[in-house]
């Protein structure tokens, strides 16, 4: 009986070969399953006895082909032609969609033939068949042998009608065989069709019998190789079965039957077994195929393109549409094959909300009766697909993008696809999070390339600042020794000419002792500058204190000098007084020291001129050496004028003393180069700077 | 009271007061004396006069010292002169700079009379 097996697709027909015994039924088998499958793909089961008798029967699987969709699968069964056998023969007779009767040629088989042949129908009978219904292909085997029956005499033997047709064959070569085979196999399929009326939907007896004839027409010509029976050229699967005792009739029957049935159900499973495995390996390939173009991809864009690529190479028939999600909104990608996702159209935003449902839904989520849906808001698709199904890529709840796949209507979505999604879901997950963790690590090793490169400047910087203290401090120490060393050397010479040459301690000595003692002082005023130093490090009181009042005590404390040297002091003040947070004693120091420099170097006389908290010192003497000017209005990076430190020697603790104060208050120090002379200006600013900000100019 | 033999030292200096206390002690020791307070006067004296040394600042006030050691050392009939400098710094690069333009020595500061005649009178 035909079986349908809607989850494969799968019609299954059954036909047996019938006949008297050693009539030639497994070397027809034999014969047809060399000649269609030299490869021996599928394999033959032969069971038989020690003697090369089949004990219960043949079975080969043949695959015909497609149609309409549906794989003609037939399931070939010989009966053993033993008398004792018979249970079995009416066991596997039982749902036979066609029947092949093996006639033995050799003219003294005759009556074993009639007997078989009316075992047969006693058989079918039994099973409630009818010979009318079940196509029977007559075929007379052993055409070779020498005295071989005519077709005629062998027919009217089995007392068929005159009409009745056989076909010749002889197994041994393979003669015959396919052709006995095809025209079984046509009739049993245009028996189905007629029972189905498959004339309704489309299908013809001639367009099967047409299809049946091309799928044979390869082996019809071909022969069998001669192989001596016993010895196949490729040895089938084989059961050798030895009854070491006879069986009783009753035992051998449920034996047969037990064994046929288990064999049946045995190769049934190994069947669906296999095709299922070779399904899997299969989808293990495009998986593995699709592992490596994975891994190839550097960007969550390119793992969906190989992953598209890939489905769409297993599953050509589907659709494949990407989104990318973006603030956490799919974004579409692509669509191949077609210009764009089905679903998503920005002029039909229900439609588009359809995919976003899907693609919201979680993960592989399914939506069916597309087409209907579509229908039902007027949209046309340009291929007719009726289901979609979402595939998540990315781990649940942060999906990175999301695959559409759609299926066309004649090949809607089996449980497989579905499984087969899911899988590529698992794949992809955890590439693109690789993706995203590389993409992080670049982007960390970028960020801290990037501050090697700063700390790098930083201490580069730093290391400047440094060398830039040490030179200061050298040049202030050198500038100290050469401040120390030159009294201390007029006072050393003085003191020890008049040792070596008391004789002119009377003429001179007084002058002598004169310049010993004002050079001491000279040493002693050094001494208090250094103090100074401690004095100006002290914080800032932020206290205002007038500058213009300060100023005035400096100028007078200094008219001493300056009359020696028959210069003027002048004081030209805008504002009576002039409040800066500065402290007194630095106020001091600073502008004395200012004023004593200008005093040392001026033959002339000097001029002073505070303004809007900018102090000017005008002085006319040699002015200052230009390199040293610079030195000390040595630019910061910001533009704003510092005090820098004399290199020379000569002048004195004073300017060390003079860029001290500025430093510690944010100040600053012009000096612009008069002729004669230089004017120096003195700049404060009106808000007390924190030690810290006065430290960094930034 | 000059003696036939004695030293004639050329002090350059600016500051008047060291080449006085400078010249006192060296003369009481038996040397004869010039003073310039620049560098041109101190060209000028050494081309007029032929001292025997120098004793050179290096801190005047139109050149500094090198410069005038080098405009020495462009005079031919200087050739004789020897010159060292006086000075209170501690820089380490004058002291090269000076010896490779031709300096004998440097003599810092302090130092009396006594010491640079010890020391120029063994060079």
């Amino acid at each position: 009986m035909v079986q349908f097996r809607n989850a494969e697709r799968e019609i299954q027909f059954k036909i047996v070969y019938y006949g008297p015994a050693l009539g030639g039924k497994t070397t027809n088998i034999e014969a047809l399953h060399e000649i269609t499958d030299p490869e021996g793909a599928s394999s033959l089961t032969s069971l038989k006895t020690s003697e090369d008798r089949t004990l219960f029967f043949d079975f080969l699987p043949f695959e015909l082909g497609e149609i309409q969709g549906y794989n003609i699968r037939i399931q070939i069964y010989t009966v053993p032609g033993q008398v004792h056998y018979n249970t079995t023969r009416k066991v596997v007779l039982s749902g036979a969609d066609g029947i092949v009767f093996v006639a033995d040629s050799a003219p003294n088989r005759l009556q074993e033939n009639f007997t078989s042949f009316e075992n047969m129908k006693s058989n079918l009978l039994a099973n409630r068949m009818n010979l009318d219904h079940i196509p029977v292909v007559i075929q007379c085997n052993k055409r070779d042998l020498p005295g071989a029956a005519p077709v005629a005499l062998i027919l009217a033997a089995m007392r068929l009608e005159a009409k009745a047709a056989a076909e010749e064959a002889c197994a041994l070569n393979g003669e015959g065989v396919v052709r006995t085979f095809q025209l079984v196999v046509q009739r049993a399929l245009v028996s189905f069709a007629q029972k189905f009326q498959l004339a309704k939907k489309g299908v013809t007896t001639e367009q099967l019998e047409t299809g049946v004839t091309s799928l044979f027409a390869p082996f019809l010509a071909a022969k069998r190789g001669r192989t001596p029976p016993g010895a196949p050229k490729v040895p089938p699967l084989e059961a050798k079965v030895t009854l070491a005792q006879p069986l009783s009739e009753e035992e051998q029957l449920v034996a047969a039957l037990e064994s046929s049935t288990q064999l049946a159900e045995q190769y049934q499973e190994t069947q669906r077994l296999s095709r299922m495995y070779q399904a899997r390996l299969q989808e293990m390939t495009v998986l593995y195929e699709l592992g490596s173009a994975l891994s190839a991809s550097g960007s969550p864009e390119e793992a969906m393109r190989a992953v598209a690529g890939r489905l769409r190479e297993a599953r050509p028939q589907w659709v494949v549409s990407a989104f990318v999600t973006e603030d956490g909104k799919p974004r579409p990608l692509f669509t191949d094959p077609l210009p764009k996702d089905p679903l998503w159209s920005a002029e039909a935003p229900g439609i588009g909300n359809m995919a976003l449902g899907l693609l919201q839904s979680g993960e592989t989520a399914r939506l069916d009766r597309l087409g209907e849906r579509l229908a039902s808001v007027g949209l046309q698709l340009p291929i007719p697909l009726d289901e979609a199904l979402a595939v998540t890529m990315g781990p649940q709840g942060q999906s990175r993008g999301h695959l559409i796949v759609y299926s066309p209507s004649d090949k809607p979505f089996v449980p497989e696809d579905l499984r087969f999604a899911s899988l590529i879901e698992r794949l992809i997950s955890p590439r693109l999070q690789a993706i995203e963790l590389m993409a992080q690590i670049a982007a960390a090793n970028e960020r801290l390339e990037q501050r090697v490169v700063e700390r790098t400047a930083e201490l580069a910087a730093a290391l400047e600042k440094l060398k830039e203290l040490d030179q200061l401090k050298r040049a202030f120490l050198n500038s100290v020794s050469h401040e120390m060393r030159t009294p201390l050397t007029n006072v050393r010479s003085y003191a020890d000419l008049l040792v070596r040459h008391p004789e002119q301690m009377e003429a001179r000595g007084a002058e002598y002792l004169q310049v010993i003692l004002s050079e001491s002082m000279r040493l002693e005023a050094l001494i208090l500058d250094l103090l100074s130093f401690s004095k100006v490090k002290e914080p800032a009181r932020g206290e205002p204190c007038d500058m213009a009042a300060i100023l005035d005590e400096v100028v007078e404390a200094l008219r001493h000098k300056a009359d020696e040297k028959y210069l003027q002091l002048q004081i030209q003040k805008e504002k009576g007084s002039l409040l800066v947070p500065v402290n007194k004693e630095d106020a001091q120091m600073l502008f004395h020291q200012i004023l004593d420099n200008a005093i040392k170097f001026s033959p002339d006389y000097l001029l002073d001129d505070p303004e809007k908290g900018i102090y000017a010192v005008r002085d006319f003497g040699q002015g200052f050496p230009k390199d040293q000017r610079e030195l000390l209005m040595e630019k910061s990076q910001e533009g704003k004028p510092q005090v820098a430190f004399f290199k020379r020697p000569g002048f004195g603790l004073g300017l060390f003393l003079v860029r001290e104060v500025l430093a510690k208050y944010g100040g600053a120090i012009h000096i612009e180069s008069m002729e004669p002379g230089s004017n120096v200006l003195v700049e404060f600013p009106k808000r007390v700077i924190s030690e810290a900000e006065a430290a960094s100019p930034a | 009271m000059v003696k036939v033999n004695m030293v004639r030292i050329l002090i350059v200096d600016d500051d008047r007061l060291l080449r006085r206390i400078m010249a006192d002690g060296l003369q009481a020791e038996g040397a004869a004396c010039l003073e310039a307070a620049s560098g041109a006067e101190a060209l000028q004296a050494a081309i007029a006069h032929r001292p025997d040394v120098c004793l050179l600042d290096q801190n005047l006030p139109d050149m500094d010292g090198l410069a005038v050691l080098a405009a020495f050392v462009s005079r031919p009939e200087l050739a004789a002169m020897r010159v060292y400098f006086l000075t209170g710094s501690e820089d380490e690069n004058l002291v090269s700079k000076a010896r490779s333009l031709g300096a004998c020595g440097i003599l810092r500061k302090p130092c009396t009379p006594l010491d640079i005649l010890r020391r120029i009178e063994r060079p």
